[in-house]
């Protein structure tokens, strides 16, 4: 599979001030990939940097192997951008701002952007400054869509709109990457992302903290696990085992709590020689994972 | 406690922050100007024989030109020249100033969803909309009182007569007027902000700003603006000239009390209709009511109504949305062809009027042969000569003063971030630039078509060659190129947001080098750095080739270097 987005040693500063540093990636063709991270953790400005909007301190990224400050109209031209932040035409209607950004584009297959606009539930005649917030992103995820582009870069997309537009566009977004479209998708939701994304990158101040398959960082997490027993059985057993730890007894022993890194079998199989009588393991999802990262888990 | 310092305390004291910097600086500015003026008059005439000689030759002046640059009131005293000198243009620059600080403070805040969150804290409309107003007429009344100062200090370093003397309370009083002459301008604008939207209501305030000064300098000389000047408060405030020994606190007291009602209306309006919301007079003339047929009504009603209607549709017309460069174009166009209509009017009425002001000037042999010898090559009998002497140079200020908003329009793409979206579309930066570029300089040129078309219609009507008169606005369209070049250029540069600044700027220091430094006799490598100097007298039919060719050379310049950096740098 060929890597749509790459990135090297991508890095980003403004004056004094970090925007991004060192951000390694690489987005595979057809995949859903989440981009993770709290508020001024560094997801816009990478994003800003893939579009060539602005110009990395050092490093490079190449989208579709072309490198974005050599040739970014190339790459625009199979793009698809809805920006987390952002304003249009106030006195152009939204029908008239989808038609500017067509005509911007050039080839857009108006029977499909008609069919956006009615599946995303728009009215394209007020004029966009009359807009609410959904409604306006509305627009622009027509704006982002109408031109089926290889790939979909989205910035918090899913901000403003209700239940059940949401749902008619992570059902587009699950049409586009059938179609072997590729998505970058940028969010801080992390339900949204662990429902939608197949790999997931969490950013940290600037600097990628991980990235990985959704079901492989779950399973690098810790699991919360509880053993019962109908008598006590001698701790020590569990205090040796690989990747324990916050070990403690209850209720007199019978009650065992512990945090496990990685398979749990080991634990399991250990509780499995005594009286067990019930086992609780709360599989860890990635707010877990997130927090974690976050030292607040 | 130290966020209160900061200006973080209250509405009013972070209103008050934000003006500080151009309240000062404007201060300083017109301080300055005023102690040059000082200056150069106490240096150039030093004697009371030469001030009286002076004083004898500009009280003679016919009325074309007592109408330009005001009544002349005592002017044989330092004060009263400095007074005279200015007392017409500084309500013009401060009152712009006034106008767009209100017209932006509540309707614009509120449009921008500034407002929302302000009003979600335990603070109440009307509160709020008196912290705003309150404190702009605090940042007002700072600037005035440090021209005030300047002034007096200037005044008296550089007094040279007995009758030189200026009392600090005269300087007050006299800046005082301007400061409530510029509140009473930004006043209509907040009254009529949350009924017509903020652009609306600050195109209104400024006509009634530049009609006011425009009219009553030329009351006697053009039928129907004697009617006119009734409304201006410059013919109301005409005979309070503290500095000139003149005063008429009735009048002050008027305006007064008018900024005071103005400002009322605008914040009881303010809190009583939604927030945002705006009665749109464009709005409701594009879309007549259901059952009104669109024939109906009186024929001027009517011919407004398309008028207006084909005016707004220009930024939603369907040519708009194929391009980046239509698109700056249509979005520009009804501001620019509102400018050129009213600006064009003006030069209409003046021109209809070319035989009465050619008669004033005749009347007074010395100085029509004084005119001939610094204008050889005006003829002062044809409409043409007459709106050269008359209006140009004033039409060019406002053209200025109208490009910057143009301008301050196209970069704002960037500040609310529509270049983001724009751009990521398969558009080469350089040709986003250079083709948005060309839609506002040809919005801009626009003024100059419109101005020179209605001007040339009054001249026709008035039986003179129309052609020049025509040309004249060209001219005038050329020169706002020329000035929304700096803007281009600046924004290219990295500064969006001082791209409409810097057009008003260099607009009103062009203005200023011109109207100062020819009366002060500054040196010629000071008053030639003004291209208002190098434009020719187009109306008359004079032009000046190569200063025309620098306006394109410097907008050419404006374009290609922006162009060149804006393809390299960030995006805001």
């Amino acid at each position: 599979m060929d890597a749509v987005v790459q990135t090297e040693k991508l890095t980003k500063f403004y004056g004094q001030h970090r925007g991004v540093a060192d951000v390694d990636l690489s987005v595979m063709q057809g995949e859903v990939f989440g981009f993770l991270g709290p508020n001024g953790a560094g997801k816009t400005t990478t994003i800003r940097l893939l579009l060539d909007h602005i110009r990395p301190s050092s490093g490079r990224a190449t989208i579709f192997g072309i490198e974005t400050t050599a040739d970014p109209v190339a790459i625009h031209r199979r793009v698809g951008y809805l920006p987390g932040e952002f304003n249009l035409y106030d006195r152009l209607t939204g029908a008239q701002t989808i038609e500017y950004f067509a005509n911007l584009r050039g080839g857009v297959d108006a029977g499909y952007q008609k069919a956006l606009i009615e599946r995303l539930d728009l009215d394209p005649t007020r004029r966009y400054r009359e807009y609410s917030r959904g409604n306006k992103q509305k627009v622009a995820l027509v704006c982002a869509l109408h031109h089926r582009p290889e790939l979909l870069v989205l910035d918090e997309p899913t901000a403003g709109l209700d239940p059940l537009v949401q749902q008619s566009f992570f059902e587009l977004l699950h049409e586009a990457t059938s179609a072997g479209r590729t998505v970058f998708f940028s969010s801080h939701i992390i339900s949204e992302v662990e429902r939608v994304c197949d790999r997931v990158a969490i950013i940290r101040e600037g600097r990628i903290a991980e990235i990985d398959d959704v079901h492989a960082l779950r399973a690098m997490a810790v699991h919360h696990v509880e053993l019962r027993f109908a008598t006590a059985p001698p701790v020590s057993e569990f205090e040796g085992l690989e990747g324990v730890s916050d070990l403690v007894a209850e209720e007199d022993g019978r009650l065992v709590r512990m945090q496990v890194a990685g398979p749990i079998g080991p634990v399991i199989k250990a509780a499995a020689r005594h009286d067990l009588v019930d086992v609780i393991s709360r599989e860890p999802n990635l707010e877990d994972i997130f927090l974690a990262q976050y030292g607040r888990a | 406690m130290i966020s209160r310092v900061y200006g973080l305390g209250s509405v009013f004291g972070k209103t008050l922050r934000d003006s500080s910097r151009v309240a000062i600086g404007l201060g300083l500015l017109v301080g300055f100007l005023n102690v040059i003026t000082a200056a150069t008059i106490a240096d150039q005439f030093d004697t009371a024989a030469d001030r009286a000689l002076f004083a004898a030759q500009m009280e003679a002046l016919p009325a074309i030109f007592q109408g330009l640059i005001g009544e002349p009131i005592n002017i044989l005293t330092l004060p009263g020249f400095i007074s005279w000198r200015l007392i017409g243009f500084l309500p013009i620059m401060i009152g712009f100033y006034s106008i767009v600080a209100l017209t932006g403070t509540l309707a614009g805040e509120a449009a921008s969803g500034t407002l929302e969150l302000i009003l979600s804290t335990p603070v109440s409309r009307v509160r709020l909309a008196l912290q705003k107003y309150g404190a702009h007429a605090v940042a007002i009344a700072v600037l005035i009182a440090l021209v005030a100062i300047i002034t007096w200090v200037g005044n008296a370093v550089f007094a040279t007569l007995p009758e030189d003397n200026l009392s600090i309370l005269d300087a007050f009083g006299e800046f005082g007027l301007v400061a409530l002459l510029s509140l009473l301008a930004g006043s209509v604008g907040c009254a009529l902000a949350p009924l017509l939207g903020r652009g609306v209501a600050a195109g209104v305030a400024a006509t009634y700003l530049f009609g006011s000064y425009a009219v009553n300098g030329f009351a006697d000389l053009v039928p129907g603006f004697d009617i006119l000047r009734l409304g201006s408060m410059f013919h109301w405030t005409e005979h309070h000239r503290p500095m000139a020994g003149v005063y008429d606190w009735p009048a002050v007291a008027v305006v007064l009390g008018l900024v005071v009602v103005l400002g009322a209306i605008g914040i009881v309006l303010f809190q009583r209709r939604d927030l945002a919301a705006t009665l749109s007079i464009g709005g409701r003339l594009q879309r007549p009511s259901v059952g009104a047929p669109e024939s109906s009504g009186r024929l001027p009603m009517r011919v407004l109504r398309r008028a207006w209607r084909l005016i707004g549709s220009a930024s939603v017309g369907r040519w708009s949305l194929l391009g980046p460069g239509l698109r700056s174009l249509g979005e520009r166009l009804p501001a620019a062809l509102a400018w050129g209509l009213g600006l064009g009017l003006y030069g209409f009425a003046i021109a209809l009027s070319a035989d009465q002001f050619s008669a004033s000037i005749t009347s007074v042999p010395q100085i029509a042969e004084m005119i001939r010898q610094f204008y050889p090559d005006i003829d002062f009998s044809s409409a043409g000569g007459i709106l050269q002497l008359a209006i140009f140079g004033f039409v060019a200020l406002v053209a200025g003063a109208a490009t910057s908003t143009l301008v301050t329009g196209w970069a704002s793409d960037e500040r609310e971030r529509r270049l983001e979206v724009v751009l990521s579309t398969p558009i080469k930066r350089v040709s986003w630039f250079v083709r948005g570029a060309l839609g506002l300089l040809v919005a801009v040129f626009a003024i100059g078509v419109v101005i020179g078309l209605a001007a040339g219609l009054g001249a026709a009507l008035a039986g003179d060659p129309a052609l020049a008169v025509v040309t004249g606005g060209l001219v005038i369209g050329l020169y706002a190129v020329a000035l929304a070049g700096v803007g281009v250029l600046v924004f290219g540069l990295g500064w969006p947001q001082f791209a409409g600044g810097a057009v008003a700027g260099v607009t009103v220091a062009f203005y200023l080098i011109d109207l100062i430094g020819g009366i002060l006799r500054l040196p010629d490598y000071i008053t030639d750095l003004a291209l208002t100097r190098h434009l020719g007298e187009p109306m008359a039919g004079s032009y000046d080739w190569p200063g025309m060719a620098l306006c394109v050379g410097g907008v050419v310049v404006g374009v290609v270097v922006g162009a060149s950096r804006f393809a390299r740098r960030d995006l805001g």
